[in-house]
């Protein structure tokens, strides 16, 4: 049985309730928006091979919510969960587990056969710790950016109205549905005397599936109590956050203004006009050029009688690190000297200030978590050092270096604009300098050597030094900082690269189970389950003052929800 | 005067709230109290022949409206049992808690992950891990050339 339609689709059932399926997508925002493509939704024949109870309850509940997110990035296919919940008071549920099945695995496998090809990946898991919760009964949502066949494990639990369901989908269509309660059973509680609830597998249980795939999450160390990695300033984004009604009366304005880095070459080489000219040499060119000062018309006349040394004319030959871009060379001349043609050719400086992009780094989240705040950063900046960054600035952030180097004197200022939230600015300047600047007379040679000898003896931290340093973990954090000059640099490590070093966290199995992570978070008793602690509540519990003090001993002290 | 309780068994932990008991041992007896007995820190007397009492560990009594932890059983004579209990508290109320508002400190699955955790604990050793930009310098790319006097 195969479905298409237009944008919505409306199902209506023999009892008069009506199911509308809608297409939805994420825009650029986040934001979940209804999609004009098609829906296709083609696998329905399920729906009707349910047991009648379980039937019932799917119409009763699509009527409330369907809704999806589209992969969105770089995936082809996403997949969906959607649960929901009928009108009554309490919605209890947890995804507890979530696996990934190779391509091979067809959708509807027997899980059991497949169960030895179940990877844990943290990153969906860690996208899954933060939003596997809804306080409102409506609709459950995740998603998967990945190339596979995926087939999900999912632990509904305490929720007799609760039925997940989830959809495999393509880039735009939903390609096959299935309910999640086939895969792993079904728990239906019921109230049981005035206060208790109980529950039992009302389907066959497959716990022992459950405690598989836990048992491989935890096996994993890699799995962090984090949550989206990609908003890390946002961390409560979800229908949960810390409220409404803070003790402040700022206008909580926290946009920003970008900061855009010049990156244009204007500074031109106009003080050449007829004073000072740069040229890009060759080396053949450069001999040649030595041959014309060492001339006897050139040195015996000009060079002797008015400068009293030929190699006075030249005001200095360097060797940059990279090729002059484009936008600074102007075309091939023949070198004048004192208006003199000395016949060597070299390509004439239009400009003196280069611009270099060494492109970009996006420093996400490793663990998703506030241990992604105790990460010690450092960049390498060739020519100008190694720099702490402030984990604060950059954690999350697009990190862009570029530099503004003066050709004529090899002097340079690195860039680092940090890119994250709502701004993108230029928090980082490193300055130093590049290039390696030949002696022309032995007065020359001599500053060069006393120079780049003292730059050596306060060496800037090479990669191993830095690696080195990195590795020991209570080694003090030692500044990397050197004095440069351009010879000094040359000996260096010539790409820029951060070094991270980042704590690791000892997570113990089922640690979430047994105490919980932080929460801070406003919400129903109700609504969790596991491991609870709270901090503040008032009851007003008909009780007796002792109840009452007991009571709360207990809730700060901690309890458990099954 | 005598009322019903409920024997039950639990294995979950005192501080569980919504508990669950072994259904085929559930038994219903009647009760009497004990002179002076507390209504939080009650004493039961049971008569009768019950050989399974060592089984049961909680009970409810709706009489009070109240569940409770038994905290000892003494048989004081042939057929004749005192059960010291003390309240559930947590059981006791529940259906109150669920419907309560309140702010976690900490919790299983509702959490700020950016919030510091002061129990998670970290290994000795740190994890380094290098990125690299792109680009690359190469010395001796480009002779750079100044002399004095302009263009001819």
């Amino acid at each position: 049985m195969a479905f298409n339609f237009d944008t919505t689709y409306i199902l209506n059932f023999d009892d008069g309730t009506s199911l509308e399926l809608a297409n939805f997508e994420v825009n650029t925002a986040g934001k979940l928006t209804r999609s004009t493509d098609t829906l296709t939704f083609l696998d329905t024949s399920s729906i009707t091979n349910y047991p009648l109870l379980i039937q019932h309850q799917f119409k009763a509940l699509m009527q409330n919510e369907l809704a999806w997110k589209k992969g969105i990035k770089n995936s082809n296919y996403a997949l969906a969960i959607f649960i929901t919940a009928s009108q009554d008071t309490y919605y209890y549920y947890n995804i507890n587990n979530i696996s990934i099945v190779p391509k091979t695995a067809e959708l509807g496998d027997a899980y059991d056969s497949i169960s030895d090809k179940i990877s844990v990946t943290p990153n969906i898991l860690r996208n899954f710790a933060f939003a596997n919760y809804n306080q409102n009964p409506t609709t459950y949502q995740a998603q998967i950016n990945l190339n596979e066949t995926i087939q999900f494990a999912i632990d509904i639990t305490h929720n007799q109205f609760a039925l997940p369901y989830f959809a495999q989908t393509n880039t735009r269509d939903v390609v096959a549905s299935q309910a999640i309660n086939e895969l792993l059973g079904y728990w239906q509680s019921k109230l049981q005397g005035d206060n208790f609830m109980q529950y039992t597998p009302a389907q066959p249980n497959y716990q022992h599936i459950v405690d598989d795939i836990n048992n491989a999450i935890t096996a994993s160390r890699e799995y962090p109590a984090g949550g989206d990695p990609s908003t890390p300033d946002n961390p409560n984004a979800g229908q949960y956050s810390h409220g409404s009604d803070p003790a402040g009366i700022g206008d909580f304005d926290n946009t920003s203004d970008n900061i855009e880095v010049d990156n244009t070459t204007r500074v031109s080489a106009g003080i050449s006009g007829k004073l000072l000219e740069s040229y890009i040499i060759t080396p053949g060119e450069l001999i040649n050029l030595n041959e014309f000062l060492w001339s006897t018309d050139f040195a015996d006349v000009i060079g002797k009688y008015i400068l009293g040394d030929p190699m006075a004319c030249i005001t200095g030959i360097m060797s940059l690190p990279f090729t002059v871009p484009e936008v600074n060379r102007g075309s091939i001349y023949n070198i004048s000297i004192l208006n003199q043609d000395t016949g060597a050719k070299g390509t004439r400086l239009t400009s003196l200030i280069a611009y270099i992009e060494c492109g970009q780094l996006e420093l996400r989240p490793y663990w998703g978590n506030f241990m992604d705040f105790n990460t010690d950063i450092q960049i390498y900046v060739p020519y100008c050092g190694t720099y702490h960054l402030d984990i604060n600035e950059v954690m999350g952030a697009v990190l862009d270096l570029s530099y503004k180097v003066d050709i004529m004197t090899g002097a340079c200022v690195a860039t680092l604009v940090v890119g994250r939230g709502t701004y993108v600015a230029p928090l980082y300047t490193f300055s130093g300098t590049m290039g390696i600047e030949y002696p022309l007379s032995s007065a020359d040679r001599s500053r060069l050597i006393s120079a780049t000898m003292g730059a050596l003896s306060n060496p800037p931290a090479t990669a191993l030094q830095a690696v080195a340093t990195g590795v020991s973990a209570n080694a003090p954090n030692i500044q990397h900082n050197g004095a440069y000059n351009g010879n000094s640099g040359a000996l260096s490590p010539q790409q820029p690269y951060l070094i991270i070093r980042r704590q690791v966290q000892s997570l113990p199995e089922s640690y979430s189970e047994y105490i919980g992570y932080p929460s801070n978070i406003t919400g129903y008793i109700r609504d969790v389950r596991g491991f609870a602690k709270i901090s503040d509540i008032h009851l007003n519990i008909p009780c007796l003052r002792s109840e009452s003090e007991e009571l709360l001993n207990i809730l700060h002290d901690g309890f458990y929800l099954l | 005067m005598s009322f019903p309780i409920f024997l039950k068994r639990t294995n979950n932990e005192k501080n569980v709230l919504n508990k669950t008991y072994v259904d085929d041992l559930t038994t219903q007896v009647d009760v009497t109290l004990k002179n002076e007995t507390s209504i939080t820190d009650p004493v039961f007397l049971i008569s009768g022949d019950l050989n399974n009492i060592t089984q049961f560990n909680y009970i409810t009594c709706d009489f009070f409206k109240r569940n409770y932890f038994i905290i000892d059983i003494k048989q004081v004579r042939h057929n004749l049992y005192e059960i010291t209990a003390h309240v559930d508290v947590l059981t006791t109320y529940a259906g109150e808690l669920l419907q309560t508002k309140c702010i976690f400190e900490r919790q299983t699955n509702i959490f700020d992950p950016w919030l510091n955790d002061t129990k998670m604990k970290v290994e000795s050793y740190n994890q380094m891990q290098i990125k690299a930009f792109d680009f690359k310098f190469h010395p001796e790319q480009n002779l750079i050339l100044s002399v004095i006097g302009g263009t001819n």
